[in-house]
């Protein structure tokens, strides 16, 4: 793949890819690797150009790429000590125009949702962060997982409901 | 709180808003625009030259049993899915790069994994048993892994008992060295995952004076796919050569440079697939076992 079509595809979605990376991986570290890995087969295997979901087939690429090196993790390999991002990764938002104390609510509320969203177990974590980080519908989700849609829907109620208890009762 | 007030605060609140560093992004761009940096594409044709030296000694939790044991770790790139081939039909290519010799789709044989040096992770023993009576095994124990998977071990007295009471084909038409050494260490593995078995594996060791003679045999649950991919990882990779053995096979053999007399050979069956080790072997007597290698 010639510089010019790669660097379109780092800048149209290299920053949706890094926010799951990051969600998904909950380490910085281990979020730029796969970041890193997720674009070098991806654009190295140049079948890009031929999807007609881009960023779904990259997010899928990440998923396998992050559940091989967990299962690497099954045969002993350590894997980087998860830190919890902080806060001000967490913060991060554009202007929305809100006056500074909707802004304070707003963020804090934010937080606090990103901060739970971390806090899920991981097969939970990661068809939340597909359907509403990565826009994609239960199909494209179960595809990528390799799970029947069921299964999939079956999670996200179960992350909601675990999401809603924690929000609502501060557990 | 309403599904639908959930359904915004998360919209909301998961928007894509983390951008990686410049520099991430440029060593990406730089990596594509130079080719020459990938790893290697096949026997003898090794392109590697990413510098990476691989330094480290890396080890199955096995082989804390058997001190003189050989120190491989495998790193499983298993990757992607697809239609479920018989290991021998996608997988026959062997690519040896710098730090490991693999087989299965190249595009996702990364040198870079092969090469990382691991650390073992904490573990935490949930169970231990003992045999009962018409159990073929020594002793089981069963570990958590970074808090979701599961190993559970079994340890056997010998290959043969191993064979007949496991999933397993034997290796071998007849057992190397039957008259002058038994297998060390047989363990049985099962990786599981939310009570999902991953994989299961086989590993023996042949201990004979100065001489280690090592077996891993893999079977993934689902099957093999053409997505898949399966490396060992090495110190470095050197004198690759191949030999044809006496039953119509051609192995390739695969030396670790940064180790005495080290040689891997990367074996694939119909169901499973694996490798052998020789440490202190000559090469006739890598041939030799060669020769007794089944692979249907």
């Amino acid at each position: 793949m010639n510089t010019m079509n790669a660097e379109f595809y780092v800048k149209e979605y290299g920053k949706s890819l890094y926010s799951f990376c990051l969600y998904c991986t909950r380490d910085k570290e281990a979020a730029d690797d796969l970041y890193q890995q997720t674009f070098l087969v991806a654009l190295e295997k140049d079948e890009i150009k031929r999807e007609a979901n881009p960023k779904s087939y990259l997010i899928t690429i990440a998923m396998n790429l992050w559940r091989n090196q967990m299962r690497k993790a099954a045969w002993r390999k350590k894997i980087a000590d998860v830190s919890y991002l902080g806060e001000e990764e967490l913060a991060q938002i554009a202007d929305r125009g809100c006056s500074v104390e909707e802004e304070v609510q707003k963020r804090q509320e934010e937080v606090l949702v990103r901060q739970n969203v971390l806090k899920l177990p991981e097969k939970l974590r990661v068809v939340i962060l597909l359907y509403y980080m990565e826009d994609m519908s239960v199909e494209e989700i179960a595809l990528a997982l390799k799970i029947p849609a069921g299964t999939v829907k079956s999670r996200m109620n179960k992350a909601k409901n675990v999401l809603k208890e924690r929000l609502q009762y501060g557990k | 709180m309403e599904n639908r007030e959930l359904d915004a605060m998360l919209k909301q609140s998961l928007q894509p808003a983390i951008q990686a560093e410049e520099s991430l992004d440029r060593a990406i761009l730089e990596r594509l625009a130079d080719p020459s940096d990938a790893g290697g594409d096949g026997i003898g044709n090794d392109q590697a030259g990413n510098g990476m030296t691989g330094k480290g000694i890396k080890g199955r939790a096995f082989q804390r049993n058997l001190p003189k044991a050989a120190a491989i770790v495998l790193a499983i790139l298993v990757i992607g899915t697809g239609t479920v081939y018989a290991a021998g039909y996608i997988y026959n290519k062997i690519i040896v790069t710098d730090h490991g010799v693999s087989i299965g789709n190249e595009e996702y044989i990364i040198d870079e994994e092969l090469a990382k040096p691991v650390e073992y992770a904490p573990v935490e023993e949930v169970a231990t048993q003992e045999p009962g009576e018409g159990d073929q095994w020594l002793s089981m124990k069963k570990e958590k892994v970074s808090g979701q998977f599961f190993n559970t071990y079994y340890t056997y007295p010998d290959y043969q008992t191993a064979i007949g009471d496991t999933r397993f084909e034997s290796l071998f038409t007849e057992l190397p060295g039957k008259e002058q050494g038994v297998f060390d260490s047989v363990i049985y593995s099962i990786t599981e995952e939310d009570g999902d078995v991953i994989s299961y594996s086989l590993d023996a060791c042949f201990d004979l004076e100065d001489k280690i003679f090592c077996t891993h045999q893999m079977m993934a649950d689902e099957g093999f796919t053409e997505d898949d991919a399966f490396g060992v990882s090495m110190q470095q990779t050197g004198n690759v050569r191949t030999y044809l053995s006496g039953s119509g096979t051609e192995f390739t053999l695969v030396d670790d440079l940064e180790r005495e007399q080290y040689t891997i050979v990367l074996i694939f069956r119909e169901k499973d697939l694996g490798y052998l080790s020789f440490q202190g072997f000559s090469e006739e007597e890598i041939h030799h076992i060669l020769d007794l290698v089944k692979l249907p």
